[in-house]
């Protein structure tokens, strides 16, 4: 009886229109729309060479060091001042035919401000960084202001202004939350592993007091506009955290852990790759894992005789309903893990994208997804007595809902909650599994990711438990 | 009490304030096309469904084939096939698929099941339509299938609730023929409607339920005597006068006339010959008048006597 049932519940569930549509064809043309979007981006290696001017009213060492450290920088004041286009973009083809595998992430001109102006409108730079005199000791250089807005010959003129937000913190800490490097680690260590000393601590911390106010400006928005922010962001971030802990060091608290000190909060940085691309990928495999809540809601109600017609007829047969029911979920079992394999599959084989060289793991996680889904999706089945239309829409809304505050539609969502009600990241199904993809990538331990694959298998364990509980009724009260 | 297959005992089934099953009794033997008549929410389906240990009951007993029924009877239910008032068969399967489904959730043997399938195909003349998805049929070809998918394992006890609603005549006739067939090959049947005319012409004993209650229950014949009237004469007319009315009155078994909708009904309690005399007695008045009915009584009748009411929902 058990395989009987378990054939028909396969082949069920394999013509259903809406398991075609939306476990199959719905994250397939999702993938190939995201593909389209981002990919572009994702096969350059995810990183665009941003050329910038940057005009220093002000010196600033620690700002040279980090552009150094972040790309490659050129003067142009020896340069002749009317070809300075030209001999900019020879500097940048050069560079990429020295080392092509080597993209950095800035080319800075450092230049006069007219100069600076003449290759903005002439879109030789995608944007101008300011460094000018600090308007006070208590001045943040950390804000980012533009500069003035009313320039010739350009198309639009934005301003951009941002505070040291926690956001920025955040992206910063991202770094450290891959590989954990600072994990319990004191200020000396920290300032150690970034080529510091605690001797330095108190100059350093001075100098981060005046160092100078850094403005940006651009002259329309886009993706390498946004990289310059982000820059500026994480630049501010680092020097804000730094001056803390400079801080730390000079008062004699370097014995204490920066991850007990109110300096720095531990969040557990959920919010993906630093690729979008492959976050939304993610996102997507667990989505679909999760719709496997609308697959298996009709395995209750189909075993219920007071839920449907077909739960009497079955109810009036010799078949315990603990056959029809397991043999019912195991069915959805092997329909939503084929669904969610083909998605790997598609995204892995057919899109080339790259799951960080974990595919078997990937696929384990998205198995085990959809067996948490299709749990959900019985549990759900078995409450109350809406109709199987109501609750297949239900549970659309749950799962995109979800998938929402996961990440799916942009990225930031799930970074905000994290801020603000990390719980929500905790306990969101979708969230867990994209998380344990996550982790496959940015970590070389596997331990959170079998954490989060934990988690997923204790929520699959309740929801079981609970729609048996629902279902265990052998009379009713009503049909 | 060996060829009993059926034994309820005062049952008794409330939701909250209304009692739905108030008290019934009843008893079916092997053999039998056993009718449930009565207007619909007269208790007939929520009797079925504690038949079938579907609903929990307040009190009384139910035995099926000598034994208590209660949800894990698997042996009692082994041997029931049901057909419910509402179509139960999956879109996504075609009609042979659709009846093995259900067929296996009896029968494990695949051979002995494929035979059984095909059996039931051809019972109830599907098998022009085997590769047809359910929502290529008619609704009569569809109700059919319904039949075939609660038949297919060979049932001793068949269980149809109200099986032939928005049917076609013709695929009436032919579920009716269809639930003959299978009592002549040995099943006991248990047929619930409120189309009295279904009752008559298949079944066997019939009992009538109202509000919960049964309130008549034996043959056809049995229960039509049950009632005064043995035959009602309709004759198209203007309005009689009273000297008519009064003559016809006097007619040799007539107890009743009466006057309604250019119609006079002569209603008689016995006797033979009454349609020759009202005819006799009308032309020796002179009286002019069109078309001139005999109809016997009906289960409507009978009903209408005990209740004071009319079957609902009459088609």
């Amino acid at each position: 009886m058990f395989f009987h049932n378990l054939k028909y519940e396969i082949i069920l569930n394999l013509r259903a229109k809406e398991v075609i549509i939306w476990m199959l064809a719905f994250p397939i043309v999702l993938s190939v729309l995201y593909k389209a979007a981002f990919g572009n981006i994702y096969e350059n290696g995810g990183i665009t060479t941003v050329p910038v001017a940057i005009v220093e009213n002000e010196p600033d060492e620690m700002f040279r060091a980090m552009v150094d450290f972040m790309g490659e920088s050129e003067s142009t004041y020896a340069q002749d001042e009317s070809n300075i286009g030209s001999w900019l973009s020879k500097t940048m083809q050069q560079k990429e035919q020295d080392d092509p595998q080597q993209k950095p992430l800035l080319h800075a001109i450092y230049c006069r401000e007219d100069e600076a102006y003449r290759m903005l409108v002439n879109g030789d730079v995608k944007g101008i960084i300011f460094v000018d005199a600090p308007e006070g000791m208590a001045a943040s250089g950390g804000s980012v202001e533009a500069g003035d807005a009313d320039m010739a010959d350009t198309d639009t003129s934005e301003e951009v202004t941002a505070e040291w937000s926690a956001e920025a913190i955040k992206s910063f800490l991202d770094a450290f939350d891959g590989s954990e490097r600072y994990q319990n680690a004191d200020a000396e260590t920290i300032l150690a592993g970034e080529g510091l000393s605690l001797q330095d601590a108190a100059s350093f911390k001075d100098m981060l007091d005046q160092k100078p106010k850094l403005s940006l400006k651009i002259k329309s928005s886009g993706m390498e506009q946004s990289t310059l922010k982000r820059f500026l962001e994480t630049y501010g971030s680092l020097t804000s955290i730094s001056g803390k802990l400079a801080d730390q060091g000079g008062t004699g608290t370097s014995s204490s852990s920066i991850m007990d000190s109110d300096l720095i909060e531990v969040r557990k940085l959920t919010e993906g790759n630093t690729d979008p691309f492959v976050t939304y990928m993610y996102n997507m495999i667990a989505m679909v894992a999760l719709f496997g809540m609308t697959v298996a809601l009709h395995v209750a109600l189909f075993s219920e005789a007071n839920l449907s017609d077909y739960g009497a007829r079955r109810s009036c047969s010799p078949t315990p309903k603990l056959t029809t029911i397991m043999s019912g979920l195991c069915g959805c079992y092997f329909t939503q893990i084929l669904c969610v394999a083909v998605c790997i599959t598609f995204q892995a084989f057919v899109l080339k994208v790259d799951f960080g060289g974990r595919l078997p793991l990937v696929y384990l996680g998205g198995a085990l997804g959809a067996i948490m889904g299709v749990s959900m999706g019985f549990f759900v089945g078995a409450i109350g007595r809406l109709k199987y239309e109501a609750k297949i829409g239900i549970s659309m809304a749950v799962v995109m809902g979800l998938s929402f505050m996961s990440g799916l539609m942009f990225t930031g969502i799930k970074a905000s909650i994290e801020m603000n009600a990390p719980i929500i990241n905790d306990l969101n199904p979708v969230a867990i599994i994209a998380d344990s993809f996550y982790y496959l990538s940015v970590d070389p331990d596997l331990s959170r990711y079998w954490g989060k694959l934990a988690v997923a298998g204790i929520y699959t364990v309740i929801f079981i438990l609970l729609g048996f509980l629902m279902t265990r009724r052998r009379k009713y009260e009503s049909l | 009490m060996g060829d009993t297959v059926v034994k309820i005992e005062n049952l008794v089934k409330k939701y909250k304030e209304l009692t739905a099953v108030d008290h019934l009794s009843l008893e079916i033997k092997k053999g039998e096309i056993f009718g449930l008549l009565g207007p619909n929410g007269s208790g007939k389906t929520t009797t079925i469904s504690c038949l079938l240990s579907l609903l929990a009951y307040n009190e009384g007993n139910i035995e099926l084939f000598g034994k208590p029924m209660t949800p894990v009877s698997y042996d009692s239910k082994a041997k029931i096939g049901v057909i419910l008032q509402n179509v139960a068969v999956f879109d996504e399967l075609n009609v042979y698929e659709n009846i093995d489904c259900f067929c296996g959730l009896y029968i494990k043997d695949k051979a002995k099941r494929r035979q059984y399938v095909d059996e039931a195909i051809e019972f109830v003349g599907l098998k022009d339509f085997t590769k047809f998805k359910p929502k290529k049929l008619s609704g009569g070809l569809l109700r059919r299938l319904n039949i075939a998918c609660g038949i297919a394992h060979k049932p001793e006890l068949i269980i149809l609730d109200e099986p032939t609603v928005a049917v076609d005549p013709q695929s009436r006739n032919k579920i009716l023929e269809g639930i003959e067939e299978l009592n002549r090959n040995g099943a006991t049947v248990i047929y619930t409607t409120h189309y009295m005319e279904e009752v008559e012409q298949i079944c066997t004993r019939i009992a009538i339920m109202d509000h919960g209650k049964k309130i008549a229950e034996g043959t056809s014949g049995e229960l039509k005597r049950m009632i005064k009237n043995t035959e009602t004469v309709t004759i198209e007319m203007d309005e009689p006068d009273s000297g008519l009315l009064e003559t016809m009155k006097n007619l040799e078994n007539a107890y009743e006339v009466r006057w309604e909708a250019g119609k006079l009904k002569i209603f008689f309690a016995g006797g033979e010959h009454n349609l020759l005399n009202t005819m006799d007695t009308i032309r020796t008045t002179g009286t002019h008048f069109g078309q001139v009915t005999s109809e016997l009584p009906t289960l409507n009748d009978v009903f209408l006597t005990i209740t004071g009411k009319e079957l609902r929902d009459k088609d």
